[in-house]
């Protein structure tokens, strides 16, 4: 992990029952497959509806790297989409800090996940993790000790782990295959 | 490999709370106590330490070494039933990615590798059933039977899933991740839909992690009995609920909803920050009731190689937290975590209570990470 900056994994899962939707909404061209530029597309609104604020400040995101299943495999219920983001921290002074985290992809038709990682450095404590019921808002306390400001959070933040759609999905896997 | 109808080898002997099975070993059943009824504390204790009474009828356990020894040889036994193109379907080299390809979905959904139940000889068949029995203690061996039978159940109540997914015994597979050995570390890897099993032994030292139980249905009747493949887990853990006091609670339920597994199938290497009520703040008599539970996973393992286990999990109570998710009511789909340096555990309902999920993690020592290397 950098030192300064925040990390964060995005997974998104969608169910069978909406496979065929989701995928149709990815597919532009609608020649079956996702391409480059239809994933790029589709992994930009992801990263748009996305909200990262540190001590009430929104801080810049960008994306690190994505990786997306075969249309088959969304087909199954068993696709995952996948993004690295990152934002710079740009103050990582000692002391407490309370970063939030918010996610509006598919709001309404999503299940959501979101929890810290432990942090790499013991320099940096998570205090609290607080949450909104859906787990579409999450806020992260923590306090860095003292020690250089470039070396000051050298953390993870993450997983995200959007189950998205998912309760769109449960529907057809409490019909027996989850 | 010929086709062999289910229960050729081994009838799911699923009688009451002890029964002798076609082994002669003694197990027992999990069966309905009716604990959504009983609200009241002292009668949750007593049924709790009930249930842990009866969950030692095994003889004393062997060394750590002569178990993973009389596991080898099991191991070598069912490769000695299998012609060669069924030995090459078996074994994986100890670092293939196979490790990791398990989950919690179906056949037909999700392709796993190894030799099929299905497709194996009553004898080889036999011989896979007598491995598990060996490598697994008598609850956990009950425990994986009652999951795959119950998903036999679901197979018979079921009109397919579009007709490319299939239930049933017959969809679980083993497969080796290197050569088994008394010394050298390899795997033992048995699933299908609902169970994972990776159990990665060294000589003297076994890891379960990660391995994925769950039921589906929850309750099933079999021989005009009620089955609950994780009853124990449910009733144990509302049973240690249900003695918090106030402030306890308070500091072990989660504000928010939990959807699911939060480190399920696809989440190798990620360790989350503890959160809940730290297992300092219970009482002696709660702890214990935490053990219990915790045992209900890593006890799946021969009690030889679990014992160990539950005494490095034990040693690390102090940093071990208990977290709630949902309705304290006992009957209710409720989420838990169980999270320590060494363990996590997950209990993850499915928008109800007869759809289970859970997870067995060792953020340490998934797929045997600290064993030394062939």
């Amino acid at each position: 992990m950098e030192p300064d900056r925040v990390q964060i994994t995005l997974d998104l899962t969608p169910g069978t029952v909406v496979a065929e939707s989701f995928i149709a909404a990815i597919d532009r061209d609608g020649d079956g497959s996702l391409s480059a530029e239809e994933q790029r597309a589709y992994a930009g609104q992801m990263v748009g509806a996305m909200d990262v604020a540190l001590d009430g400040r929104s801080l810049r995101t960008r994306m690190r790297a994505s990786s997306f299943p075969e249309a088959a495999a969304v087909r199954h219920g068993e696709g995952t989409i996948r993004l690295e983001i990152e934002a710079a921290v740009p103050d990582a002074s000692p002391g407490f800090h309370r970063l939030v985290f918010r996610n509006a992809h598919l709001a309404g038709h999503s299940a959501y996940l979101a929890n810290a990682l432990v942090p790499e450095s013991d320099r940096v404590a998570v205090t609290a993790q607080r949450r909104d019921r859906d787990q579409s808002e999450l806020a992260i306390e923590y306090t860095v000790q003292g020690g250089p400001a470039a070396a000051a959070l050298p953390w993870i933040f993450g997983s995200v782990a959007g189950a998205v759609l998912l309760v769109r999905a449960r529907r057809w896997s409490d019909g027996r295959t989850r | 490999m010929a086709s062999s109808s289910v229960g050729d080898a081994e009838p799911l002997t699923d009688v009451p709370r002890t029964y002798p099975s076609y082994k002669g070993e003694n197990h027992h059943m999990r069966v309905s106590v009716g604990i959504g009824a009983v609200a009241c504390l002292g009668v949750f204790v007593a049924v709790a330490a009930s249930v842990a009474a009866q969950r030692s009828p095994s003889p004393p356990p062997a060394a750590p070494a002569e178990a993973t020894a009389r596991i080898v040889a099991s191991a070598n036994a069912f490769l000695a039933t299998l012609e060669d193109s069924g030995r090459t379907k078996v074994q994986f080299p100890f670092d293939s990615p196979q490790k990791a390809r398990w989950s919690n979905f179906p056949t037909g959904i999700f392709k796993r590798e190894g030799a099929r139940m299905g497709d194996l000889t009553p004898a080889q068949r036999a011989a896979a059933m007598t491995l598990l029995s060996t490598a697994f203690s008598p609850d956990g061996y009950r425990k994986v039977r009652e999951i795959m039978h119950g998903d036999e159940v679901l197979r018979e109540g079921s009109s397919g899933g579009g007709g490319r997914v299939t239930f049933g015994e017959d969809e679980y597979y083993l497969a080796f991740l290197g050569v088994p050995s008394v010394s050298a570390p390899w795997m033992l890897q048995f699933g299908g839909h609902h169970l994972a099993i990776n159990m990665t032994l060294a000589g003297r030292e076994a890891t379960l992690a990660p391995s994925h139980t769950a039921a589906q249905p929850a309750s099933y009747s079999f021989e005009g009995r009620t089955v609950r493949p994780l009853g124990d887990e449910n009733d144990l853990a509302f049973a240690l609920m249900a003695t918090l006091d106030d402030a306890q609670r308070k500091q072990a339920i989660l504000g928010s909803t939990m959807a699911d597994l939060v480190l399920g199938p696809g989440q190798d290497g990620r360790t989350i920050q503890p959160e809940g009520l730290p297992a300092s703040k219970l009482s002696a008599a709660q702890q214990t009731m935490l053990l219990d539970l915790v045992r209900e996973w890593a006890g799946i393992a021969n009690d030889a190689l679990a014992a160990p286990r539950m005494e490095e999990i034990r040693s690390k109570l102090p940093q071990t937290y208990f977290a709630w998710s949902g309705p304290t009511t006992p009957g209710s789909a409720a989420y838990f975590r169980i999270q320590g340096p060494t363990l996590v555990i997950e209990y993850a309902p499915q928008r109800g209570v007869d759809h289970i999920h859970t997870m067995y993690r060792d953020p340490t020592n998934d797929y045997g990470a600290r064993y030394a290397r062939p």
